[in-house]
């Protein structure tokens, strides 16, 4: 019998934990620990965060789902990993602090062990920021819950005819998510038009892209109209179609009440004065302290600086000319710990996929390279179909998932409205580009391909009820595609 | 000349606009079917080629 912990109940690590239930035999064991009761539809965070639907409508309990499928969960926060055992025993273990209520710490032993325990959200790296300071994020339902009772305030003072002035992108020089922040935005104009009081307000989308539409992949490159146009053209043009100001290649170094504080990449230092501020945070990983059999620490053996697991990518560090695509991971398996594997968010990324930028101060500024839905559930299916594989005698992973061998589809929202909202529909492929492949552009222009439209917004509301049912793994879960 | 330099404050004077047409077409519902079965069958040839592979 084997025993597998999945660390993390988010995209990827649910899908992990509801495939491995789904693979494995009843002889074997699949537990799940993870701090929170609940799952979270992410993406729909932005809706919350705008008022436009309630935190219910983006959670669900996830013990029931759990209890029916036979998954064990443990509602705990892992903070220490054991690949060895310890001197008692030779059987790999995790320790974690329960977030129950009991406060206790529980030791769960492994066979297997899949981290998916996403992003840290570093608001600390920034003076200032974040909930509890002094902007509002949309990163988890709390947060959004905060963000729309700020937002209300801000239009009941505009309707008695006071102005007010909307900062809305990344908090950090690097951060990523910028598509997350770009959704934010238009749905905040979006909202303060149907409020009436759009003519009240000055929004300001404040990025540390080089270009809009960057998004932490380079943009991306699409074709139309007879032309071969980047991305930076339709997010320029969206921004400009409802009066949004931008500002790239900034790096906020503090939000103080009223002001954010900013350098941008020729060195400058500004100020930027708001009423409501919605800002993301850098992320960071989980940040686990890894442990051999004496006791000895051997963290960095397992866990880059970043506080990310390494996994089987290319992590010598070379200038952004020589980056490939075949740096990226394509098991995610620990190359220290066989039985390791990193999905999702949780694994290090081999460096980024924008070029990097420094200001003539030393500072960074760019994108960290994101991690989308689609691709953190295919890699929790696919490290999912490995572990099976090995525990049925396979000798190591026999499917691969690399980032650049896989495409993305990202439907943003842009105004949540049946007849009259719309959305940006993309597809990416691949989501790492790939010049040796594709010498032009990194991507098969084929299958790299976008729209703006009311459908969009159809879509990204199938997209939120065909998720959540899977996520509840109601009948015939398995079918819908990740 | 005043709008003149007007102009070349206004950064969002350089970007492409959509036309009129453009913005129609957007919630026009009988377009908009098509495109919502144009992208459902994209996204789904897409991830028919992102499936995992197999490793020689
Ligand atoms: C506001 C917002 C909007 C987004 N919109 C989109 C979108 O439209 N489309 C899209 O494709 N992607 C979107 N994303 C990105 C998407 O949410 C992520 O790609 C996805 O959630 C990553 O999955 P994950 O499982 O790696 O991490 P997560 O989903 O964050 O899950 C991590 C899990 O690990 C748990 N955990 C954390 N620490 C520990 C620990 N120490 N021990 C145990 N468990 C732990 C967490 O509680 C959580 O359950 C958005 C992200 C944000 C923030």
């Amino acid at each position: 019998m084997a025993k597998v912990v999945v660390l993390g109940a988010g995209v990827s690590g649910h899908t992990a934990s509801s495939f491995l239930r789904k693979w494995l035999g009843k002889s074997h064991s699949v537990t799940v620990v993870s701090p929170k009761p609940v799952y979270n539809w992410i993406p729909s965070n932005i809706w919350v965060g705008v008022g436009k639907i309630s935190p219910e409508k983006v959670v669900f309990p996830l013990q029931p789902v759990y209890e029916r499928k036979n998954i064990e969960f443990i509602q705990a926060r892992a903070h220490t990993i054991h690949p060895e055992g310890d001197e008692s025993s030779s059987t790999p273990f995790i320790v974690a602090g329960r977030t129950d209520g009991s406060n206790d710490s529980v030791r769960v032993p492994y066979d297997y062990l899949v981290n998916a325990t996403g992003p840290k959200l570093d608001f600390g790296r920034t003076p200032g920021l974040g909930p509890g300071h002094n902007s509002v994020s949309v990163c988890e339902p709390g947060h959004a819950v905060e963000a729309a009772a700020s937002l209300k305030e801000s239009i009941s003072k505009m309707r008695a005819g006071e102005r007010q002035k909307f900062v809305v992108g990344t908090g950090h020089g690097l951060c990523t998510c910028e598509g997350a922040a770009w959704e934010y935005v238009v749905n905040l104009e979006f909202e303060l038009r149907r409020s009436g009081v759009r003519d009240k307000a000055e929004i300001l989308f404040l990025t540390n892209e080089y270009e809009v539409g960057d998004f932490g992949m380079g943009g991306m490159h699409l074709k139309r109209g007879g032309y071969v146009i980047h991305s930076k053209t339709f997010t320029e043009s969206v921004f400009a179609e409802r009066g949004i100001k931008w500002q790239t290649r900034s790096h906020v170094k503090a939000v103080e009440p009223g002001v954010v504080h900013f350098e941008d990449l020729s060195g400058a230092h500004g100020e930027v004065p708001f009423d409501f501020a919605m800002l993301l945070p850098p992320f960071k990983g989980a940040g686990f302290t890894v442990f051999d059999k004496s006791g000895a620490e051997i963290t960095e053996k397992l866990i880059a600086p970043n506080g990310f697991m390494k996994v089987d990518a290319n992590y010598e560090q070379k200038p952004f000319e020589k980056w490939l695509a075949s740096d990226w991971p394509t098991t995610y398996q620990s190359t220290a710990y066989a039985n390791v594997f990193a999905a999702g968010i949780a694994f290090a990324p081999p460096h980024g996929i924008s070029r990097p930028m420094v200001s003539p101060n030393g500072t960074p500024i760019a994108p960290a390279p994101p991690r989308t839905g689609m691709p953190s559930a295919s890699i929790g299916k696919t490290v999912a179909r490995n572990i099976v594989g090995m525990i049925g005698g396979e000798p190591g992973p026999r499917y691969g998932a690399s980032m650049s061998k896989m495409g993305a589809a990202c439907v943003a929202s842009a105004g949540a409205s049946l007849w009259n909202g719309s959305a940006a529909a993309m597809t990416v492929f691949p989501i790492v580009p790939d010049f040796d492949t594709y010498p032009d552009y990194g991507r098969d222009l084929g299958y790299t391909f976008g729209e703006i439209g009311l459908s969009g917004h159809w879509i990204k509301q199938l997209l939120h009820h065909m998720f959540l049912y899977k996520a509840k793994l109601r009948p015939g879960w398995s079918l819908i595609p990740e | 000349m005043d709008h003149k330099s007007s102009i070349a404050k206004d950064p969002e004077y350089f970007v492409t606009k959509p036309t009129a047409f453009t913005q129609f077409m957007r919630t026009f519902i009988p377009w908009q079917l098509l495109r919502f079965i144009v992208f459902n069958l994209k996204m789904i040839r897409m991830i028919g080629l992102s499936h995992a592979k197999k490793l020689d």
